[in-house]
This record gives C-alpha cells, structure tokens and sequence, in this order.
C-alpha cells in the first residue's frame, strides 16, 4: 500500500513537472527564443521562488477558510488519483464506484477555488471566484453524462473493469463526442489555456491576486495536478488503459497519459481564454445535448449491438 | 546556511517584473520589455506576485502614492527600479538608469535580499492608506443578496474613497478593523447594492498608458466612470513624435511615420490581447511591435502580421469575446471628438491621409465598421498592414493639411483636441452599465494614452435605462 502511494505520488509529480515544461517550451517558441537546457530546472526554480517568497495577506479575510482554499486545490486531485491506475492494473485503490469517486473528488474543486476567491476580501478574487462558478455550471454537466455514458458502455463503475473491456476496443471509438467533450471538461476542471477563468489575466490573476508564497505555489502546483489527473484518466475511460499492440502495457499507459497531457498543454497555446458568459450558452444549448445523445448511442450499441 | 543561501539567491534569478508606464515612459517600457523578454524573466501579472517593480518614465506627486502602495502590496524579498526620475517616491530604489543596467542592479540587490530569510512577515498598512488602490483589495461585496440585510461585513477605506453623493457616512455596525463600512445605493433595478468605487491606473497588466478610471460599481456592473489622465497634462504621446515634429516643420518621411503608426497599433493591440486572455499572441504582438519600429523590411513585417492575425482569430474566441462590446456608433463618436481608427472602425471613413500630398492614392482602411470592440480590433490590424505597405513606399515627407495630421490614435494638429480626449470621454460613457469584463475589454479596444490629453476628466452619470449591456 506504501509503495504504491510513493509511486503514485512520484508518477504524479513527474507528469506536472513535465506538464510545466511543455508549456515553458511552447511559450518559448510564441516568444521567438530558442529552447534553452536551462529551460529544464525552470519549474523547479519557480517552486523554490515561491517558497522563499513571503506570505501575504489582505486586511481582514476569512482566514481559515482562505488559507484552506489552496489546500484543498491541492489535495483533491491527489485523492482522485487514488483510483487511476499508474501501472497495468495498479492502482491504489480500485473500489466498485471507481469512476463515481473520481467525479465527487474533483467536485470537490469548486469549494476550494471558490473559497480561495470568496474568502479573500478583496475585488479581484471574488469576481474570479463567481466567475469560476459560472464555469463550473458549464463543463460539470456534459462531463458527468460523458462519464456516465464510459460507465454504461462497459456496464461496470469500476476502473478496472472499465479498462479490461476495451481490450479489443478502445471506448473512444465508440464514443468520439464524448472524448471531445472530456478534452474540454478535462481543460475547465483544471481551469487551464481556454478556460483559466478564475485566473484571467484581466483580473490581475483572479484567485491568485492576492496570495504569494507557500499558498500561491500550492494553487499553482494543485492547478498542474488537476490537469495531470484528468489527463490521465482520460487514459482508462477512453484510450484502453494499458491496451494496444506490440509494445508493452507499461509503455503503452506513459505513452498514452503523455500524449492526453500533451493536447491538453497545445490547447492553451493554440486557444485564448474565453469568456464565460458567451461560452455558457454554448455549454447549455450545445455540448449538453451532444452528450445526452451519445449516450443513447451508446446504450443503443451496448443493448443491441453488444 | 551558504548553500541554503545560495539556493534562495537562486530561486530569485529568474524575478518576475512588474512594469509601470509612469509620465514619458513609453520609450522606456519599450526597452525594458525587450530587455526582460532576452531574459526570459516573466512579466508578473500581480504586485503580489512581482519580485521587482519597475516604474519607467517620471514620478510626479500625482502618480507617487499609487506606486508607493504597488511597491508596498510586494512580498519580500522585492526591490524597485526606476528608468527615468524617481520624482518624489521613497521606497528603496536601485539605481535610476538605462534598462539593462537598471535591471542588473535590481537583480543583485534582490540576490542579496533573497539570501537573509526575512524575519517580518507580511502584512498589509491599514493606518497609512497601505491597500492597494489599484487592486481594490479592500472591498467585499455580495451583490444581490444584500437587501436582505445580510450578516455580511463589509471593509471599505474610507481615506481612498470620495463619498459625493452626500450619505452619511458610518452605518450603526462600526468600524470593524478600523475600516469604515461600504455605502449602499440604489441600483437600476431598485435594489440597494453596496457601492464600490475602484480606482484603476497603475495595477493591471494590459491597462492603458497613464490613465485612471474610477469605476463605481455595484456588484460588478459599473454604474458610473469618470475617466483621466493620471498625471495631469500629459507632454504628448511618444508615438505621435513624427507627426508633432512634421507640424514643427522639420522633415519626417512618410515611409518613418508609417513605421511608428503600426509599432503604435500593435503596442495597442498586444494590451488588448493581455486583457482578452490570448498571452502567447501578446508576445508576438510584441515582438512585431519591437521588429517595425527598426529598419527590418516591411515585406516580412506583413507576412508575420498575417500570420499573428491568423492566430489571434483561431477559432473566433476573441471576436466571438468583443463582438458587441462597447458599441461606440459612428455619432456618438464624433460627438465626442473621436478620430483615427476608433472613428473609422464605427464606420465612419475619415482619414486625413486620403488625398493628402504624398500618399498618392491612399484609401481609408475600414475593417467592418460594426464599432464594437471587435471591430476596433480588426481594424488596428488591417490599418497597422496599411502603414506596412506604405512604409516601403516612397520617402516623401509628411506634410499636414491645414496644420493637421493624421496620428495613429487620430488627428493631431496645434488646434485640434488631442486624440486621447475623445478616447477617454467615450470610455467614460460606454463602460456604464457594464459588468467588469466588458469594460476591460471596451478600454482596451479604445487605448487611450495619457500622455496625449489635456486635464479635463470625463465622467458620465448613471444613464436610466441600460446602455449596451455586455
């Protein structure tokens, strides 16, 4: 049980590192610069910048509940990757309801970025934190039914299960809309690229207007995790887990989380930040539909099909 | 303790900067962004998250205690600098001087803070104004479920705010923390809001050159602006010295002035893309910006502005973003004295160029003359493509029409209004009614510069019923 803690922890700390590093290296091309090797220990060089860097506060915020905003921002994907398997058919707990726990974990993520915008007594953060819960309206919908429709298509909530019927197909053949809309749900949860609306860059950061030191690294860290987390669990809903020809199981899983965790770092540099009001509308009127109707697709092929 | 030292003054190697454009500063933040975008270091997006605060241009009484509390919301360890004077500011300064060597010696002095663990912690100055202005980082406010009387404390520094509405001014629940309570007034829905008023000029990434817009908001809709310059009479935008200096009478060639008119558009269109969110094209704005006001051709200039436009409109999130944002018709623009391509993006095809000796057969560019911010946007990019194709022309002189020129942000002339007036006053009436993202939005498509106005302040009362909304 220890070891695969370690290991779940060490494989989740590698990904959001090299999540960091892709985004240093996509910012470099947009600048014109050369890849420096330097660019390498840049992440680690922020982290240990933030560490050294003061606490700040504001004049009278809600103090526990500010300070635990960015806590829970950072603990919660680490809970739900607890069900992601980080080797062929390890993962640290594989419970009945796997994907429902995952769904709640990240849920979870609204009360600690809005608690981070809310608690703060300041302008910025609060508008940002009700913003996020305008997002949060958003994608949560389709990526629940999306989520639903992996379940429905394997007849199993468990992670395992899940990924051992898609060993002759992978789901997202079966469902392309549904991966589409998890590419995006995936991007919101993480509130990253297009969708970094509580931390928008008209709002002097959102959230993170007013934290520095220990608390913004662990905003910053917790928002790295959550996209590594939805990435990688991209991986056994859609993408057969450590499925596929030739190479082995264990390749075929880093492979896999690597090229998700990829597309998902492209997106911010390829898409601009929306705005929430105008996307809203889409989110309602367009991508829930979408993915009630892949769902009876879905049930359709699991009931006459299967 | 030495290698722990050394690893602090390692972790602030790569400083995050914050840059303020200050009076005559223009040149200056040129210089420093060229500067820090070789260095690698980021441009911070908060002072809570900037290691040194750069102020370029002059200090005066009028900007002093703006910077004075941005240099104060910094955490340690952080230093300022200073390209230009100092003026009356005085927080530690390294070195007032040129950019790279300003830089230099704010990173050395930051190494050596960053090595001695400070013993004080942080915390804000609620006795001496400390807040900052700039972030509004004292008011709390939630918006509609406050006519119920809400249990809700509210913090409001009563020394930022200028209470001219007349209402009394403590409320029966106190003064907790020594901050007084926010004010109430009625909304447009006959709601009774708490009434905020958020001073904007120094602390935001993106915002224009030298202006303060006071924001009363309730809730996050604005319900009333006034918009000035920051520093008073300003002595004249730094983009508009070719045409100043071709109405002193000296020779300036049109090839020149077109140059500085498209470095001028994208330096406005890189702090529109900051606000809309699209990070990456800034940077390229930037860098084209830095590239057209050298000597490099204009030919490989307009095919990486094609190639930046292509990037901005993928996937039509940023039209889709300022499209029917802070309509500004045709009318109402030139009732408030608007020129140059503010005017032109309404619809309206003035432009002094046209017919004008030397640049033959120059027709005024109009984008879609829709007059919302997206089409304020289109049209910085086909005009700055326009003075790309006449910046390989001909090197005829500039030579005004009746004592007028056409500037990037409209027609300067020793009797003509300057340009950012107008700018300021259609800020001052199109953000009303606004919610917060919008009226970013609409400022920045509208980019005034204040360096370029005279001292009047436009401010625009609550209209009754709403304006263009979002």
């Amino acid at each position: 049980m220890a070891l695969e803690i370690a290991a779940l922890f060490a494989a989740l700390f590698a990904l959001a590192y090299l999540a960091a590093l892709m985004s240093r290296a996509a910012q470099a091309r947009a600048a014109g610069l050369p890849l420096a090797p330097t660019l390498l220990v840049e992440p680690a060089r922020s982290c240990a910048r933030l560490l050294v860097k003061a606490r700040r506060t504001t004049p009278m915020p809600d103090g526990v509940l500010w300070r635990l905003g960015p806590i829970v921002v950072l603990a919660v994907p680490i809970l739900a990757a607890t069900v992601v398997p980080f080797a062929p058919g390890m993962a640290v707990a594989d419970p009945g309801i796997g994907i429902v726990w995952w769904t709640a974990m990240m849920a979870l993520l609204w009360v600690g970025i809005f608690m981070t915008g809310f608690c703060a007594n300041a302008a910025f953060p609060l508008i940002a934190g009700y913003r996020y819960a305008a997002l949060a309206l958003a994608y949560e919908m389709p990526l629940a039914i999306v989520v639903i429709t992996v379940g429905v298509a394997a007849e199993s909530l468990q992670v395992s299960q899940i990924v051992a019927r898609q060993e002759d197909l992978w789901f997202v053949v079966v469902a392309p809309a549904g991966f589409a809309i998890y590419v995006l749900a995936a991007c919101a949860m993480a509130f990253y690229g297009p969708f970094a609306v509580p931390v928008a860059s008209d709002l002097a950061g959102g959230v993170r207007a007013e934290l520095g030191g220990v608390e913004r690294l662990f905003l910053v860290a917790g928002q790295y995790l959550v996209l590594v987390v939805a990435a990688a669990f991209a991986v056994p809903l859609f993408l057969g887990g450590h499925h596929g020809p030739l190479l082995p199981g264990s390749l075929w899983l880093a492979l896999k989380t690597v090229a998700m965790l990829a597309l998902l770092v492209s997106l911010r540099h390829l898409l601009p930040r929306i705005r929430i009001d105008r996307f809203e509308e889409f989110a309602w009127i367009v991508l829930i539909p979408l993915s009630l109707a892949q769902l009876f697709v879905v049930c359709a092929i699991v009931l006459f099909v299967w | 303790m030495e290698l722990i030292a050394r690893l602090r003054g390692w972790a602030l190697g790569a400083p995050h900067v914050f840059l303020v454009e200050a009076r005559d500063g223009t040149a200056g933040r040129l210089a420093a962004e060229r500067a820090l975008g070789a260095r690698r270091w980021p441009l911070a997006e908060t002072p809570a998250d900037a290691d040194i605060l750069l102020v370029c241009g002059d200090v005066t009484d009028a900007t002093a205690p703006s910077i004075t509390r941005l240099s104060r919301a910094m955490a340690e360890p952080a230093t300022s600098a200073v390209l230009g004077s100092a003026g009356p500011l005085s927080f530690d300064i390294a070195e007032a001087g040129e950019a790279e060597r300003a830089l230099d010696a704010a990173a050395a002095l930051l190494r050596e803070r960053a090595r001695r663990p400070s013993t004080r912690s942080w915390s804000p100055a609620p006795d001496d104004e400390g807040e900052d202005a700039a972030h509004g980082e004292h008011e709390e406010h939630d918006a509609h479920r406050e006519h119920q009387g809400g249990e809700h404390e509210h913090h409001h520094d009563s020394g930022e705010h200028e209470h001219d509405d007349g209402h009394e001014h403590h409320h029966h629940h106190g003064n907790p923390g020594g901050l007084a309570m926010a004010e109430r007034a009625e909304d447009r829905d006959g709601l009774k809001l708490d009434a905020l008023q958020i001073p904007f000029d120094f602390g935001l990434r993106g915002w224009p050159t030298l202006v303060r817009v006071v924001l009363h908001l309730q809730g996050d809709i604005v319900q009333k602006a006034c918009a000035e310059p920051a520093d008073g009479r300003g002595r004249g935008s730094w983009w508009d010295r070719p045409w100043r200096t071709a109405l002193a009478g000296e020779r300036i060639a049109i090839a020149q002035a077109e140059r500085m008119r498209a470095g001028a558009h994208l330096d406005s269109l890189a702090r529109l893309l900051d606000v809309a969110g699209h990070g990456d094209a800034a940077i390229g704005a930037r860098g084209l910006r830095d590239r057209c006001l050298g000597r490099e051709d204009a030919g490989s200039l307009r095919a990486d502005l094609a190639s930046l436009s292509r990037a901005i409109r993928r996937g039509g999130v940023i039209e889709r973003a300022t499209a029917g944002t802070g309509l500004l018709t045709a009318e109402r623009a030139q009732a408030l004295r608007v020129s140059g391509p503010a005017l032109r993006a309404a619809g309206c095809a003035r432009d002094l160029r046209a017919g004008a000796p030397g640049y033959g057969d120059f027709e005024p560019v109009i984008a879609t003359g829709e007059g919302d911010a997206r089409a304020r946007l289109l049209q910085w990019i086909s005009e700055t493509d326009s003075a790309l194709a006449l910046a390989s022309g001909s090197q005829a002189p500039l030579e005004p029409v009746d004592g007028r020129l056409e500037g990037p942000r409209g027609v300067i002339g020793s009797d003509a209004p300057p340009a950012s007036a107008g700018l300021l006053a259609a800020i001052a009436e199109r953000v009303v009614g606004q919610e917060l993202a919008a009226a970013r939005l609409t400022i920045a498509s509208l980019d005034p510069d204040g360096n370029d106005s005279g001292e009047t302040a436009h401010r625009a009362p609550r209209e009754g019923s709403a304006s263009d909304g979002a």
